[in-house]
């Protein structure tokens, strides 16, 4: 069987949020638009966060649904705007893109 | 040629006067992938002189965005006016701005919005049950019309059942369009310009409740771009008439 492929979504919100809060936050609200079946399809997990940035972890079938999902709702609770900066293939490039932008100073 | 993304409906705000506020707006957009910028009045008997009172502003917020390589549109909103209403307005503002949208809200303004030359984008709203006939596709299709829909109402919504009410008759349009190869691009409707997502985050919604493939959506959000350049030859007098074009030496 095919291992299946995942991809890193960076992520840029306009406050400081902490992984377990943002996870809880996306997972509500994509049970509340694709259901849990959906949820399923995503495999979704926060993995990273420094700052107002954070890692999303997905499966390539998911991606389209993050996106659409964060298009879609705009604002999340308490004011909260989630932006997509990057999308990688990989943990390691996603980290170093995080930590390099962390070092310009966005967090 | 590459694809140049434009976010068609910022909703104007007196605050972009402030040249540091605008900067950030359009560098806000730059690094979410966009090239232009349309900036949205809302045109009616009272306020579209608002418009004429900026004259000299709206130039700078042009060379501003210019500066960052930012495309800088001015557009035009009729909304809920009835179509003779609609035609004293379009008379007085079409030589001012480079996009015209027309926001119909029951069946006369909808034939209106069709049929009327001047009217560049039909913006079709969620909430109204507005059905295109097929007289009112063939109008389109021959004027060159591009069809609007907006993701803000989908964001308003105080239940899941009136989301799925929007996602549906959105959907009932999609497939409209697509059916009957009819041009139509996905604008945020935003009054904070923080509300805005990237264009690829639109194809994907795009995708989602319209089917399409990804080339399909990312081409759909691009094609905006023509109908500007046709509009600003037309405002520049460099096409007197449709077809008809005036090439320099």
């Amino acid at each position: 069987m095919r291992k299946e492929r995942h991809r890193y979504v960076i992520l840029l919100a306009n406050q400081e949020i902490s992984k377990k809060a943002l996870e809880e936050t996306l997972l509500n609200e994509v049970i509340y638009l694709y259901g849990v079946i959906g949820l399923s399809f995503m495999c979704l997990r926060v993995v990273y966060t420094k700052g107002r940035l954070a890692i999303l972890k997905t499966s390539v079938k998911g991606l389209k649904m993050v996106r659409a999902l964060i298009c879609l709702r705009g604002t999340f609770k308490e004011n909260l705007f989630l932006r997509i900066i990057r999308v990688t293939g990989t943990l390691k490039k996603a980290k170093s893109l995080v930590n390099s932008l962390a070092s310009k100073g966005l967090t | 040629m590459s694809r140049r993304f434009i976010e068609t409906y910022i909703a104007w705000n007196d605050s972009y006067l402030n040249s540091s506020i605008f900067l950030k707006i359009v560098n806000h957009l730059k690094d979410l992938g966009y090239h232009g910028l349309s900036i949205v009045f809302p045109v009616n008997n009272i306020s579209s002189a608002r418009f004429e009172t900026l004259g000299d502003k709206l130039i700078e917020l042009k060379r501003i965005a210019n500066t960052q390589k930012i495309d800088l549109v001015f557009r035009a909103e009729i909304r809920d006016l009835r179509p003779y209403l609609a035609k004293k307005i379009l008379r007085k503002i079409r030589k001012k701005f480079e996009l015209i949208s027309m926001a119909p809200t029951n069946r006369e303004q909808t034939v209106f919005a069709c049929r009327d030359g001047r009217v560049d984008i039909i913006t079709l709203l969620p909430d109204e049950k507005i059905t295109l006939y097929k007289g009112d596709i063939s109008n389109i299709k021959r004027e060159g019309k591009i069809v609007e829909l907006l993701i803000t109402p989908l964001r308003r919504v105080s239940s899941p059942r009136e989301l799925a009410n929007k996602l549906y008759s959105y959907r009932r349009i999609l497939y409209l369009l697509k059916e009957k190869k009819i041009s139509f691009i996905i604008s945020t409707g935003a009054y904070e310009p923080e509300e805005v997502p990237d264009p690829y985050s639109k194809a994907a919604l795009l995708e989602i409740l319209g089917g399409f493939n990804t080339e399909e959506a990312l081409n759909a959000l691009s094609r905006v771009y023509d109908l500007i350049n046709e509009n600003r030859k037309k405002l520049s007098s460099k096409m007197p008439v449709k077809g008809v074009e005036v090439l320099e030496e």
